[in-house]
């Protein structure tokens, strides 16, 4: 039932390069997760051929903070600003799940055995699922971030990766949360104070649409995803409905003696089988359609950033411009208002070229100069023309599989309901 | 074939057992001896046609039982039809039905009704009408009368405002006006026409159907002029529900002769019942999604009417069984004057004997006779139950089927676009 979220995994291979040399492939994957009480502790399992690494197996445990870690570790370092940084995994939610388990537990008494043996199998089944799919997530994450030819070479993935114990990281506390609250405030304050400038103009037309469409493309997918949202969670609820319905239709028939008690009888067993089957097709579009759709909210968001990352640099370049020529009139502090600005310029250039063209440099390096450091990969691929084939080939595949699941689930109800028609109707 | 139901001898003092359904096998013509007793268990299959022979009898043993204290009121068509009053089944099955006449052949001059209980008891040629010739009486019962509801309209303003429905009837019985008429009625009617109904009816240990609940909060959601879905679903299910409960009314045969309900029906204008204010009623509005709504539709309610039938029942035959004590009472007095030899008060004990005699045996018959129409009743009621509620389910899997099949449509369309994604 469930499978993995390969969302970027799709282009990957097209966007090695094949002169790769000594940088194989590394693949992560989590190959066991167990839920102890609060945490879900993953298993981090490594094959790889780098030279670099000490091993060529290996595995770690992780817990869900750790991963927010190497995400935040990923986010801070300057060097990546050009890049689209996979977004973090959502953390593992069972609250809803758990309560819906305890009460049932408490539950009254008015259900019968059967009921309740099939709701609490229903909420198992529902338990495992979420569980199942945090270890997606966590995994994706993780995997495409061994696949990116910069991000998979970060120190700290390798520590990630590699170091045995724990990394004693601790959850963000009151503060810390609260202070990364207010800095998302102020980045969006900036933002919209950066585009609403009127000085700042965008140079490059190709940013220009990007943005505008990023911008879009962000709410409207996140409203399509509360929407897919509703459209599961009432499916569910229709299957969980049907319980206690079929349920009263096989004790009415048990009561009745006559041709009314198999009427009964047989619609019983129709809601039981309709049941399973809105079950299936609520966990069908959870996976396909759900799913997929939370994680593009959250990639786009990702691209947006680097998109701000950009604009953010570009208006540093801008008012570092505007110093040079105040300390040049003045004559004054000259020289620190050029090498300031130059940097700005760099650094403005490497993120327009990342961003468009996903040529990494090192820190430092002229951007004009379009050389490339040796050793490191060139790659065709730009990260915002990655963000998009990534996007549109993940987006193909699941909606593929999700109209012909869709489809199949149709053609069993109709089977389903035709056939017990045609039985209702038959009998006098 | 003796039934349990008429084993109404003089010794017994418990009421009969009241085998409502009697269990009889599947398309058995009347081999087989009933169980009394056997409460609940429908060996008899409804949907099955009823036996095709029958007593001769028996429609006449029916239409002998039926109501003479009720009256000019049910007995309306009579003046157009020139029957028996007695015969008031038989002139049913020909006032409404199109080809039964098999009903009438059988109808025999019902004049040797009154008979003591006890020999019509014993008596075998003249049974108490078995379970399947009642029925078979129904299944004949075929009329031509349909009714609709629609058009919920709301009249008026603010916290006297109303909502009228449209009640369209087509029918082609000639105690009608013409052949397609329709009223506005509003829910109070429908109140007043239950109330009046039950008030003449139960009493015979009729069913009356229920009318459907009141319900403050919807109703007043409505006349706020709340134009919100859920004042929508109200006004749709209270259509729904009173559809449902005129159907039951015309469906049954005696309340069709009742000219309170044809008044109903054909009437412009129906003086206001009183009595029926929603403000007495507390009303429960619970949200239901759709699939849960239409089985609600399918809900048939058996409530205090249906109990209040039995309990007719049981009060008939409490009166009876009080007015055996006292004749028997009154036989001991005369027996004790006459031992103590005052013929004076003899004569005067002898004359309350045969009062108190014909007492008995007039309830006796009443008993009888409620307990013969509750039987019908419920044999109706099970009747109709079953093919109302298989006609709901049908059409309700039905939009089903046709919801998934349209489901499939369009995944099917979607699919060439979802592969054509590049």
């Amino acid at each position: 039932m469930e499978e993995h979220l390969e969302a970027g995994k799709e282009s990957k291979p097209s966007s090695m390069s094949p002169d790769l040399q000594g940088d194989r492939s590394l693949q992560v994957e989590i190959s066991d997760a167990v839920s102890e009480r609060d945490k879900v502790k993953f298993t981090v399992q490594t094959k790889s051929c780098v030279p670099h690494l000490a091993q060529t197996e290996f595995s770690v445990v992780r817990h869900h903070e750790e991963f927010i870690w190497l995400h935040n570790a990923y986010v801070e370092n300057e060097e990546y600003a050009g890049l689209i940084i996979p977004p973090a995994p959502p953390r593992p939610d069972f609250e809803a799940s758990r309560e819906k388990l305890q009460k049932l537990g408490e539950g009254d008494s008015s259900i019968t055995r059967e009921e309740f043996a099939k709701m609490k199998e229903e909420l198992e089944a529902e338990y495992l699922a979420i569980f199942k799919k945090t270890v997606a997530m966590h995994e994706v994450f993780l995997q495409r971030l061994a696949a990116h030819p910069t991000l998979r070479r970060d120190h700290n993935f390798f520590v990630f990766l590699e170091y045995g114990q724990d990394l004693s990281v601790r959850g963000k506390n009151r503060k810390e949360l609260l202070g990364g609250f207010l800095r998302n405030i102020v980045k969006s304050a900036d933002e919209a104070l950066i585009t609403g400038m009127s000085g700042l103009k965008e140079v490059d037309d190709f940013f220009e649409h990007e943005r505008t469409f990023l911008l879009e493309y962000h709410t409207r997918i996140r409203d399509a995803c509360l929407r897919a949202d509703r459209v599961m969670h009432s499916h569910k609820c229709l299957a969980d409905d049907y319980i206690p319905i079929s349920a009263a239709l096989s004790s009415l028939g048990t009561q009745e003696v006559n041709q009314l008690k198999t009427s009964f009888l047989k619609l019983a067993e129709l809601f039981e089988r309709l049941r399973k089957l809105e079950g299936r097709v609520a966990s069908d579009e959870d996976l396909k359609l759900s799913d997929m759709l939370r994680y593009y909210v959250r990639d786009s968001q990702a691209a947006k950033d680097l998109l701000y990352r950009r604009l953010r640099a570009l208006a540093d370049y801008e008012n570092a411009n505007k110093a040079l020529d105040k300390a040049r009139t003045r004559n004054r502090e000259v020289r620190t208002a050029e090498s300031h600005q130059q940097l700005c310029c760099q650094r403005f250039e490497r993120l327009s070229d990342s961003a468009k063209q996903g040529k990494p440099h090192g820190p430092g390096a002229p951007a004009t100069a379009l050389l490339t450091l040796p050793g490191s990969p060139f790659l065709s691929s730009p990260e915002l023309m990655d963000f998009r084939s990534r996007r549109v080939s993940s987006f193909r595949k699941n909606l593929i599989e999700l109209a012909e699941l869709e489809l199949k689930h149709a053609k069993a109800s109709t089977l389903l309901l035709r056939n017990t028609l045609v039985t209702l109707k038959g009998e006098p | 074939m003796a039934s349990g139901g008429g084993g109404c001898s003089a010794s017994g003092r418990l009421p009969p057992p009241f085998p409502v359904l009697e269990p009889e096998s599947e398309g058995a013509v009347g081999g087989s001896e009933p169980e009394a007793g056997d409460s609940d268990t429908e060996g008899e299959d409804i949907f099955t046609g009823a036996a095709d022979a029958s007593k001769p009898q028996s429609p006449k043993r029916i239409a002998s039982l039926l109501p003479i204290n009720s009256g000019s009121k049910e007995n309306g068509i009579h003046e157009e039809q020139d029957q028996e009053p007695q015969d008031l089944f038989a002139d049913a099955t020909v006032e409404l039905s199109l080809d039964s006449t098999q009903n009438n052949q059988k109808k025999v001059p019902a004049k040797t009704l009154i008979s003591l209980p006890p020999q019509e008891a014993t008596n075998s040629s003249k049974p108490q009408p078995s379970y399947e010739e009642l029925e078979e009486e129904e299944e004949e019962d075929q009329f031509d009368l349909t009714v609709g509801i629609t058009d919920p309209e709301k009249i008026g303003d603010g916290m006297n405002a109303y909502v009228a429905y449209k009640v369209t009837t087509q029918t082609s019985l000639p105690m009608f006006r013409s052949k397609q008429f329709a009223v506005k009625r509003r829910f109070s009617d429908f109140l007043g026409l239950y109330e009046k109904l039950s008030e003449k009816h139960s009493q015979n240990g009729f069913i009356v159907p229920p009318p459907p609940e009141k319900s403050l909060i919807g109703m007043t959601k409505v006349k706020v002029g709340k134009e919100d879905s859920s004042s929508a679903e109200f006004l749709e299910k209270r259509r729904a529900a009173l559809e449902r409960y005129l159907q039951r009314i015309v469906n049954h045969p005696t309340m069709l002769q009742d000219p309170d309900v044809r008044e109903f029906l054909e009437k412009e204008e129906l003086p206001r019942a009183v009595g029926t204010q929603t403000f007495s009623g507390a009303g429960l509005l619970k949200m239901f999604n759709r699939a849960t709504d239409a089985v609600s539709k399918m809900t048939i309610k058996m409530n205090e009417s249906d109990i209040a039938a039995f309990d007719q029942r049981m009060k008939m035959w409490q009166r009876w069984q009080d007015a055996q004590a006292t004749l028997q009472k009154k036989r001991e007095a005369e027996a004790r004057l006459l031992w103590a030899n005052k013929p004076d008060k003899l004569q005067q004990a002898k004359d309350e004997i045969v009062e108190w005699e014909s007492r008995v045996t007039q309830y006796e018959r009443d008993f009888e006779r409620i307990s013969t129409v509750v039987r019908k009743e419920v044999i109706r009621f099970e009747k109709e139950k079953s093919k109302d509620f298989k006609n709901h389910v049908i059409k309700y899997l039905e939009t089903l089927l046709y919801s998934q099949q349209q489901l499939a449509k369009y995944w099917e369309a979607f699919l060439p676009e979802a592969k054509a994604i590049s």
